[in-house]
């Protein structure tokens, strides 16, 4: 196969520029792990108000020994339970979500948290959350603290535009 | 109507295209830079997730 000299440059400016990119993800992905959450964990999401996790009583914010911060939802049309967390910021806050009907989104502005929430699957999301971004997103409060909406971001349903929590972030201390 | 003789015409062809490979350049640079800039200064400021 016969190829142009310019064309062949062209491809190893191309090989470069893919090269830089794909270097870029791998390194943070090494040093920082972050890449897409890949936890595949099924539930029954008929009894999902049964389970011993997603019970009413058991949602919330629970802060663990280590200090990290692990946050139980459930999505469900229309809205989050519960509506309203309180999570720290610059620690690693685990969010574990799940649906007892259809798919759901859960979006926080000023994070990379944004996933779909499956029926019949957990979600589950590792941050870290910046405080100094949420803050561009979200409301300042007078202790400091920065309140954010959390959206679904999938259509459920005639009312999905209803379907909104609130998220309140404290400042890393 | 060219006024290139016909060994003007034979060089300006053996000749690399230097302003096309500048152009290429130029795109992969500006490309390479806003990628950068989106992945480093937009999502990875935002917090890592995994």
């Amino acid at each position: 196969m016969q190829v142009a000299p310019l064309e062949k440059r062209w491809l190893w400016i191309i090989a470069v520029m893919v090269a830089v990119m794909l270097g870029s993800i791998l390194f943070t992905a090494v040093a920082y792990h972050a890449h897409p959450p890949g936890n595949v964990e099924t539930v029954d999401s008929t009894r999902l108000h049964l389970t011993e996790e997603f019970r009413e009583d058991n949602l919330g914010v629970t802060t663990r020994p280590d200090g990290s911060v692990l946050v139980t939802l459930v999505a469900r049309r229309y809205g989050f339970t519960p509506g309203h967390i309180e999570i720290p910021s610059g620690k690693p806050v685990t969010f574990r979500v799940a649906t007892p009907d259809v798919l759901h989104g859960l979006h926080i502005p000023g994070t990379n948290i944004d996933t779909m929430v499956v029926p019949g699957y957990v979600s589950v999301v590792n941050a870290v959350i910046n405080y100094d971004e949420v803050l561009k997103h979200g409301e300042l409060n007078t202790n400091g603290s920065v309140t954010v909406p959390v959206f679904c971001n999938e259509f459920c349903g005639l009312n999905h535009h209803f379907m909104w929590a609130v998220v309140t972030v404290l400042p890393d201390v | 109507m060219s006024k290139l003789t016909r060994e003007e015409e034979q060089k300006i062809l053996a000749t690399p295209p230097k302003g096309t490979l500048a152009l290429l350049l130029v795109f992969a640079v500006l490309f390479l830079v806003g990628w950068l800039l989106l992945y480093f200064g937009r999502y990875m400021v935002l917090g890592p997730i995994n």
